[in-house]
């Protein structure tokens, strides 16, 4: 084949910068290769919050995001998240959710690492404390609100966040760093990326901290109880030790596979409370160490058959083990997941897959808790789902049928269907609309446990009554269908709305009911057994607003609001509602080439959940907080930070979690970080 | 020298989005075509991924290659990979080289990405930056497959060359 060179006398314009360019008034596209390679590329970039296209209310955090805000771990980061209700319990607990039924259990929010739950059914909830990654890692958390069951699995009934790192390719070398504060006493953190050939490259990373712990305030508890807790150790302190490696291995053109792996160990204090036989509360306060540790390894296998055609096969194993007073519980994982994305007729993007997973877990040693089956037992659960998006339209209008079906050995079938409706107006205006089924599958404590929760204290006419919530065999699952519209707006490229209004409909929510009266044991006391069923239902609708505002190239401005309305046929519902105001704006100043500011004033409202009694609301008081970020780039590789958290309003409870925990007070804190790259 | 010691000193400073699509028009100018596609009177297709590179890529449409106009494509997926000349992939859609690399299979066309790696595993054309600066990196080996070439004054400026 005879090739010619198109331009036999631009080679030397190549060689020779031209003087007569005035680089700095021209535009780029008139630079010789030779002047573009001597051109600096500016740290700011145009878009630092990319809307998104998808017929979803979707929110991104970015890495950088994620480093200005100075989070030293995941629920941190997500903290102004449009529409994400995160409060954090004590030093090392958070409750995290999305349009509400928030809680330390919270078991409508599915969250994912890598494409591994760490949602864990046995709790049903996800152990933040101990989920953890090199923050500088994170390349991205996506969090979408309302459900996305089709796509995710079970769980997934307000909400999926999705932790996604960095391809080992993207962090080659060293970095390190170090940092300490008041609360934050102190952080290590250290990765070493390395290239193992042309086609692989890995790293491996280490990461340490320890907490302070948060302060209680005795005004916090139900006043019945300050007395009896008046002496326990209140320490909640937290120490976490993790390390972990990840491979990345492109096979052929076509193919490339990642294995991961992680360990953890984490000790911390907690003080509890659970019923006891003792006057005159008849519930004892005391105090504990937890240790809790974790290993996971991961494979993940892709491979492309066409242009249009691409497969994975994913296989990860995941061991956590926890130990406290209350009980002690393993778990293993293994989860299997085949997933296949195919484009048929230039229309249709298909997403088909298949997926089992097998959970055993180990519940042992429960002074509260017992079990009506043995101390282990073992879940499988079987799912496919298939996703259709249809262009109706080119580059204007998309269809997207969807639905998973799945089988868990509690509830046995369900089917999560999921229509989506994307509408691009034009480059200015795009609309979306969504309707979905999704459930919250029950958990091992809705089946098979009985939980002493309550000593009602004995009366003129009754001795003392030991309460019990006990599982059921027919405890179905939780519904909701959720009805979903999105407008985004980019009036300009410097402004951007994006807005979501939802009305979710919820059925066959937890309730219990009275079952029966043991007597056998009178007159000492006597035990009432109430038993979980699915008789509560309710609604709620709101809207979500994000909206940014590039003032200059240098100075950004964000503003997040979230507004929930619940309408609950009875009060206990759910056991969390979502405050019903919250409201974020950011600054993200880059005040010299060097220098970078970030500025958080938020306003998060009231939040009722359940009190310690289980049979009526408390309110927490709303609060504010600033956060204060300034980051120092001495050289390219060397940044120091100074963060505040929480400055400016007093100390303040952000949640009370289910009733056996203490509330703390999180206030103002402080600490600064170096980091290294090398 | 001296030019080139002004341009660092006064350190113009650009959007990476305008210098990395900047770097890929002229690759594209400097890309040997085989002589069936010059001959053809059509414009050239240079295609990209990422949203954030729009702005940057429609202004290409104001320039012309070898007479011809160019028309800057936006694509979301692989599925219309084979009307491009040229094909942007930016950082952010490294899952969808797999895919790409076997739709431009042994066809001319001419891939440029600045995700980490790509020249060595199968593209065309790399761009690294290194201390604010870009660079490049070529697979030589690609290109030939495909029935292209680069100029070799392309090749001096380069970091790095796979043969």
């Amino acid at each position: 084949m005879l090739k010619i060179n198109v331009f036999p006398y631009t080679t030397l314009a190549v060689l020779c910068a031209s003087s007569t360019v005035m680089a700095q008034e021209s535009n780029s596209l008139d630079l010789s290769l030779q002047e573009l390679m001597n051109v600096e590329v500016t740290s700011v970039s145009k878009q630092k919050q990319p809307l998104s296209n998808s017929p979803a209310a979707i929110y991104v955090l970015t890495n950088d995001a994620i480093r200005h805000s100075g989070a030293t771990s995941i629920p941190q980061a997500l903290r102004d998240v449009p529409g994400l209700h995160v409060a954090q319990i004590d030093a090392q607990k958070w409750a995290v959710s999305s349009r509400g039924f928030n809680g330390r259990y919270n078991n409508k929010l599915l969250v994912m690492m890598d494409g591994r739950t760490l949602y864990s059914p046995a709790f049903s909830g996800v152990y933040w404390e101990v989920q953890d990654t090199l923050m500088a890692d994170i390349e991205r958390i996506e969090v979408i609100r309302g459900p996305s069951a089709a796509l995710w699995g079970a769980n997934a009934v307000n909400g999926v966040i999705n932790i996604i790192t960095k391809h080992s390719a993207d962090t080659l070398g060293g970095y390190a760093e170090l940092g300490a504060g008041d609360y934050e006493q102190g952080f290590i953190g250290a990765r070493y990326g390395t290239k193992l050939s042309d086609n692989a490259s890995s790293r491996m990373y280490i990461k340490g901290n320890s907490r302070d712990s948060l302060e209680h305030n005795a005004k916090d508890l139900d006043s019945s109880l300050v007395d009896a807790a008046s002496t326990v150790d209140k320490s909640n302190d937290w120490h976490h030790l993790q390390f972990g490696g990840r491979v990345d291995i492109q096979l052929e053109n076509d193919t490339s596979l990642t294995l991961s792996s992680d360990y953890y160990t984490s000790k911390m204090n907690q003080a509890s409370n659970i019923a006891s036989m003792d006057a005159p509360q008849y519930r004892v306060f005391y105090s504990e160490e937890v240790e809790t540790e974790g290993f996971n390894l991961l494979s993940r296998y892709t491979k492309a058959l066409s242009a249009t055609s691409e497969y994975t096969l994913q296989t990860y194993y995941d061991f956590a083990d926890r130990e406290e007073e209350l009980y002690h519980l393993r778990t293993n994982t293994v989860d299997i997941d085949f997933q296949h994305q195919l484009i048929v007729a230039q229309d249709h993007n298909i997403v088909w897959g298949l997926g089992y997973r097998y959970i055993s877990d180990d519940l042992t040693s429960m002074p509260i808790l017992t079990s009506s089956e043995p101390d282990s037992t073992q879940t499988h659960l079987w799912s496919t789902f298939v996703s259709d998006e249809i262009a109706l339209v080119d580059d204007a209008l998309w269809l997207t049928l969807a639905s998973r079906f799945e089988h868990n050995d509690y509830t046995g079938f369900e089917i999560q269907p999921n229509v989506r409706l994307m509408w691009q107006v034009d480059t200015k205006n795009s609309l979306w609309t969504s309707i979905a089924r999704a459930v919250r599958t029950p958990s091992r404590v809705e089946n098979n446990l009985s939980v002493n929760a309550l000593n009602i204290a004995p009366s003129d006419v009754s001795p003392l009554v030991k309460l019990f919530v006990v599982g059921s065999d027919d405890y179905q699952s939780e519904e909701i269908v959720s009805y979903e519209v999105g407008y985004r707006f980019v009036p300009a490229k410097k402004w951007s709305f994006d807005t979501t209004f939802f009305y979710n409909v919820y059925d066959k929510l937890r309730s219990t009911s009275d079952g029966t009266t043991d007597l056998s044991t009178f007159p000492n006391y006597i035990s009432q057994y109430t038993v979980f069923e699915n008789q509560y239902d309710g609604y709620n609708y709101g809207a979500e607003l994000s909206s940014m505002w590039a003032v200059t190239d240098l100075l950004q401005l964000r503003i997040n609001y979230s507004y929930i309305q619940n309408e609950f046929g009875d009060i206990l519902g759910q056991n969390t509602q979502a405050p019903q105001n919250m409201f974020s704006a950011m600054v993200d100043w880059n005040m010299t080439d060097n220098i970078d500011v970030n500025l958080v004033w938020r306003i998060i409202d009231n939040t009722e959940l359940l009190s310690g009694n289980g049979t009526s609301f408390k309110s927490i008081e709303g609060y504010k907080g600033v956060d204060i970020g300034v980051s120092w780039a001495v050289t390219p590789d060397l940044m120091l930070s100074a963060h505040g958290k929480d400055l400016f309003y007093s100390s303040h409870l952000e949640y009370e979690a289910e009733s056996i925990l203490l509330p703390y007070q999180v206030g103002p804190s402080y600490f600064v970080k170096a980091s290294l790259s090398f | 020298m001296a030019i080139l010691a002004l341009f660092s000193s006064s350190a113009i400073a650009e959007d990476s989005f305008d210098l990395k699509t900047a770097f890929t028009y002229n690759f594209a100018k400097f890309t040997q075509w085989p002589q069936t596609r010059i001959e053809q009177p059509s414009a050239w297709k240079i295609c990209f991924f990422g949203n954030q590179y729009r702005d940057s890529f429609i202004a290409l449409e104001n320039k012309k290659i070898a007479k011809q106009n160019i028309s800057a494509i936006q694509l979301s997926d692989t599925s219309q990979i084979d009307q491009c000349d040229v094909i942007f992939i930016d950082s952010a859609s490294r899952e969808l080289t797999r895919r790409i690399f076997l739709a431009v299979d042994s066809k001319s066309i001419l891939t440029v990405s600045d995700i980490s790696g790509f020249a060595a595993q199968g593209g065309m054309i790399e761009i690294v930056e290194q201390d604010k600066r870009l660079f490049f990196k070529v697979n030589i080996q690609a290109l030939e497959q495909s029935g292209l070439n680069i100029s070799s004054q392309v090749l001096k400026l380069a970091l790095e060359v796979k043969r």
